[in-house]
């Protein structure tokens, strides 16, 4: 059963880049994403813990799920959703020795997270091969 | 996903890879097991468990498996299947499979006597049958004797099932 559904961050005028990014993989990285996130949505929150993911310790309730795409570490960064069992990612990005690339994507993801509390922007459900991922069933 | 080949061998290799990193973790932590202490009871490095750890990692051999299952004390099941069963049976992952009791633990209930046949038991607990607690006998005639002082004789070389 799920404990989290996956969502996206749309922006106020309707760009999705978290989906783009995740629609231009290749097989290997698509698969390597979807198996990271299908793990992670039965899996309690108590055990979100490196290597998998991991709470980003002072960085405003952020979360990362961790993988690797394009042959470097990638993690997709956001904040669960208040009392509605969701995740919604706002960046992708990549990661090498303690370094986030870009450099402010941290403080871009908890700036859109906020957006989407404020309900300024929205959140679609992320979406594998088109469809909505992992499924509810 | 079924359609490319290229994306067929991606699903099994991210599963297996996300799959086995997850249930590692879990075992040494239901053990109570530091990564330092796993390492050491495996005579290797903790940041060789932490790469057996990683989903990304994708190397584990399968003699690395088996000395886990040896230091965890389970079995091992490794075999080629259908892809279509494999993505039936794993696209949804089931964590509390994750978790494995170790032999000693798992056989408190169920035990064999001595002389008894080449014949095997399935225990059920509460109607499902715990495939873990399979055990084999030794060849010749005899009892089975489950915990909780039941003793049930065993003859032949089928496989039986006790319902408890």
């Amino acid at each position: 059963m799920l404990l989290w559904t996956f969502w996206t961050f749309e922006s106020p005028s309707g760009r999705n880049d978290v989906q783009s990014e995740v629609d231009r993989y290749n097989d290997d990285d698509r698969e390597a994403f979807s198996r990271a996130v299908a793990h992670l949505a039965v899996t309690p929150l108590s055990e979100w813990h490196l290597p998998h993911a991991r709470k980003l310790i002072g960085k405003d309730k952020l979360h990362e799920v961790r993988y690797k795409a394009n042959r470097s570490a990638t993690r997709a960064v956001g904040r669960f959703l208040a009392d509605s069992g969701g995740f919604a990612i706002t960046i992708i990005c990549n990661h090498k020795q303690d370094v986030y690339k870009p450099v402010d994507a941290l403080v871009t993801a908890a700036k859109r997270s906020d957006q989407i509390e404020a309900g300024i922007a929205k959140i679609a459900r992320l979406q594998i091969d088109g469809e909505d991922f992992p499924p509810n069933d | 996903m079924i359609e490319r080949p290229s994306a067929r061998s991606a699903y099994v290799k991210a599963e297996i890879g996300t799959a086995l990193a997850h249930q590692i973790r879990a075992l040494r932590i239901q053990r109570g097991w530091t990564q330092r202490e796993l390492a050491k009871r495996l005579e290797t490095s903790t940041s060789v468990v932490s790469r057996w750890e990683d989903p990304s990692y994708g190397k584990l051999s399968l003699q690395t498996m088996l000395d886990l299952a040896r230091v965890f004390d389970i079995g091992l099941r490794v075999k080629f299947i259908s892809l279509i069963d494999m993505v039936r049976e794993t696209f949804v992952p089931h964590p509390g499979e994750r978790y494995v009791q170790p032999f000693d633990t798992e056989s408190r209930d169920l035990a064999f006597v001595a002389d008894v046949p080449s014949t095997s038991a399935v225990m059920y607990i509460e109607g499902t049958p715990v495939d873990t607690a399979l055990l084999r006998t030794e060849a010749g005639g005899g009892r089975l004797r489950l915990g909780r002082g039941v003793v049930l004789p065993v003859a032949g070389s089928n496989s039986i099932s006790i319902k408890l």
